[in-house]
């Protein structure tokens, strides 16, 4: 049997490598993956920046990390915040919040599986052939014909709906993206009835699609890819932080904080969070929680070969993300796959949409929507989230009223991570362990288990790219000084 | 909703790739034509479809990887840049082309796109511009002035011609 490497299999200009190692069988195009390698390429140094800063700044500031997620990261902030300064936020805050992530959740949702995940399984010749929807690899599993073109028909209506869920988080958000609304102590919108009115009639919209295009499209995707209920497991292990607080302490959740390891239902203890960089780029302790945690790279570490660290609970491997939080919650638990992550995500939508409706109703126009208070002194911090990928974590330390540290680890460090210390492989690594591929050249198989996860990794280095022809370059230099 | 939009996007976490965004910090104190709109679009993806949906007129800010010299400003079109071909992993790849393409799609795309680009040099973690892209700030937000003034003279001051949409302009706190 000969091993071929397979790589990068996904790449993320700045971002994400994910290569993969076949054990070819004899005669045959196809083979098996043995082992698989999840790398982050870019060092995100951002926790850096907030050193020395005004506490107030953190929830504006993290927004930016990230252009996908930036409503999780001011939720994240902001609860990392009140609960350094010991102040809860309003009731009216809270649901506004909720109102606003929720609308993050949805249109990310519906976008992460038009966008991205469905043309893993529809073959789109003839009908979308434009990049960047131009089929990347050509299966003969994949979804021709009508169906294929009913598919792709409704993408045009996500992107309408999602169009919609963005327009729902603005109307309390004010500006998206990065909202200035996210404060500790609430959120600065305001209510009014008219604002309740627009989001509901947006809202219904929204879910109208949900629950009569998506949640269906997604049920005749996993009919038509049965094994798909078994490909990409990985560890088994599921981790969720819980999201969408129902009261002001935040004891009740939509979608509950807990974990499950090994089998059995478990609860959470931030306090067993630890982050291992024995294969990470970083020559900062290993096995750290982020309380305490620590980020000094070293781009030249013999052995490492990524830049995202490997967050364990009890030195275990978690995934976190839809499936998690749903499992967990007990909405869906009938299985781990690759199908099973786009059936949890899809039903998840669903879930949060009729919660939404009735937050919607809680609101009183007129009510105070958040309160302020001078950062204190000396104090510690954490907030605990999800994003719609996977559980968020910000740790904040304040001395003499100034952040003196900040810590965050993003869903995509749980699920991309490296090895550990421990010789354990990520999430993603373990989940394309075993995955059969076809034929080597197109190995879609893998690009469906990894799309899967959702990843989302930080926004780093988007700059638009030109042709790169220098005769162009010098055309567009001479136009911009009017020669 | 007006029917000229400047837009900046970038990372101001990483030095030179916000310039986009300071390029409208600074902007946003200039005297502007009432039928023009400045947004700091941050590191948006899809949610640029939004802020560009139904403008006659966009001129967008960006950093731009063309192999100059480090602050050298480029006028482009969109059909300058090169679409991601790679195939999508991450919701990260959605970012100004395909959200035109998504716009089209909608029926809702700007009539017409022109982009000042600025040839990064520092992209590591940090807040503030390397000097030349500093340096290229102030040319910058003297070319969108002067594109505006002819702009401006092209399209009526009424907002009324395109359809009301629900994104707002509000200055982030992070606008400092």
């Amino acid at each position: 049997m000969a091993t071929m490497k397979i790589g990068p299999l996904t790449r993320i200009e700045g971002h994400l490598d994910i290569d993969a190692d076949i054990d070819i069988l004899a005669g045959s195009t196809g083979g098996k993956v043995v082992g698989a390698r999840s790398s982050g390429t870019m060092f995100r140094g951002f926790e850096a920046i907030l050193k020395g800063r005004d506490p107030y700044d953190a929830p504006h500031l993290t927004q930016r990390i990230c252009g996908v997620c930036p409503v999780a990261h001011g939720m994240a902030s902001s609860t990392a915040l009140e609960s350094a300064f010991k102040l809860p936020p309003t009731d009216s805050g809270r649901i506004m919040r909720n109102l606003i992530l929720g609308s993050n959740f949805l249109q990310s949702h519906i976008l992460h599986f038009y966008h991205l995940a469905a043309l893993d399984y529809i073959d789109t010749t003839g009908i979308l052939e434009r990049a960047p929807w131009k089929p990347r690899y050509v299966a003969p599993d994949m979804i021709r014909g009508t169906t294929a073109e009913t598919l792709v028909g409704h993408y045009v209506q996500a992107l309408t709906a999602r169009r919609q869920a963005h327009q729902m988080g603005a109307i309390f958000g004010g500006k998206l993206p990065t909202t200035p609304v996210f404060v500790p102590g609430g959120c600065t919108a305001e209510v009014t009835a008219t604002r309740i009115a627009d989001f509901g009639a947006l809202l219904s919209q929204v879910a109208s699609f949900i629950n009569n295009v998506y949640v269906p499209d997604v049920e005749a995707l996993a009919s038509l890819f049965p094994e798909y209920k078994t490909i990409g497991r990985g560890c088994g292990n599921l981790l969720a932080y819980g999201v969408f607080d129902l009261d002001v302490a935040g004891t009740r959740k939509l979608l509950a904080r807990g974990r499950y390891t090994n089998g059995t239902l478990d609860t959470v203890d931030p306090t067993k969070i630890t982050e291992y960089v024995k294969y990470s780029y970083y020559s900062s302790g290993s096995n750290l929680n982020p309380a305490n945690g620590a980020t000094t790279p070293a781009a030249r570490k013999t052995g490492a070969y990524s830049w995202i660290k490997a967050p364990r609970y009890l030195s275990k491997v978690h995934e976190v993300g839809s499936l998690a939080r749903m499992w967990i919650n007990g909405d869906y638990r009938a299985g781990i796959s690759v199908m099973d992550r786009q059936m949890a995500r899809a039903l998840e939508a669903k879930k949060i949409a009729q919660a939404m409706a009735g937050w919607l109703k809680q609101l009183v126009p007129g009510r105070s929507t958040w309160r302020k208070t001078p950062p204190p002194v000396n104090a510690v911090g954490l907030g605990l989230t999800e994003a719609a990928r996977g559980a968020l974590g910000h740790w904040v330390r304040i001395n003499n009223s100034v952040i003196d540290q900040y810590q965050i680890i993003t869903p995509t460090a749980w699920n991309a991570s490296p090895l550990d210390d421990l010789n354990q492989n990520g999430a993603i690594e373990q989940a394309l362990r075993g995955v059969p591929v076809a034929n080597t050249a197109q190995p879609i198989e893998l690009l469906r288990v990894v799309h899967s996860f959702d990843p989302c990794l930080a926004c780093s280095v988007h700059a638009i790219r030109t042709r790169g022809d220098e005769e162009a370059t010098n055309r567009a230099l001479l136009r911009a000084a009017g020669i | 909703m007006t029917p000229i939009l400047v837009l900046g996007i970038g990372n101001i976490l990483l030095r030179d790739e916000g310039v986009g965004v300071r390029v409208i910090e600074r902007l946003a104190g200039e005297p502007l034509p009432p039928n023009v709109e400045v947004i700091d679009g941050g590191t948006a993806g899809a949610d640029l479809v939004d802020l560009i949906a139904n403008r006659r007129r966009l001129i967008v800010v960006d950093a731009v990887q063309a192999g100059a010299a480090p602050g050298a400003v480029l006028r482009l079109r969109p059909e300058d840049l090169i679409p991601d071909e790679t195939g999508l992993v991450s919701l990260h790849q959605v970012g100004l082309l395909e959200s035109l393409d998504m716009a089209a799609r909608l029926g809702c795309a700007p009539e017409d796109v022109r982009i000042f680009g600025v040839q990064p040099g520092d992209l590591s973690p940090g807040l503030a511009l390397s000097a030349e892209v500093a340096a290229a700030v102030p040319r910058v937000v003297a070319l969108v002035m002067e594109e505006l003034s002819n702009l401006n003279r092209e399209i009526p001051n009424d907002a009324s011609i395109v359809a009301r949409g629900l994104a707002r302009t509000v200055p982030s706190p992070a606008s400092r």
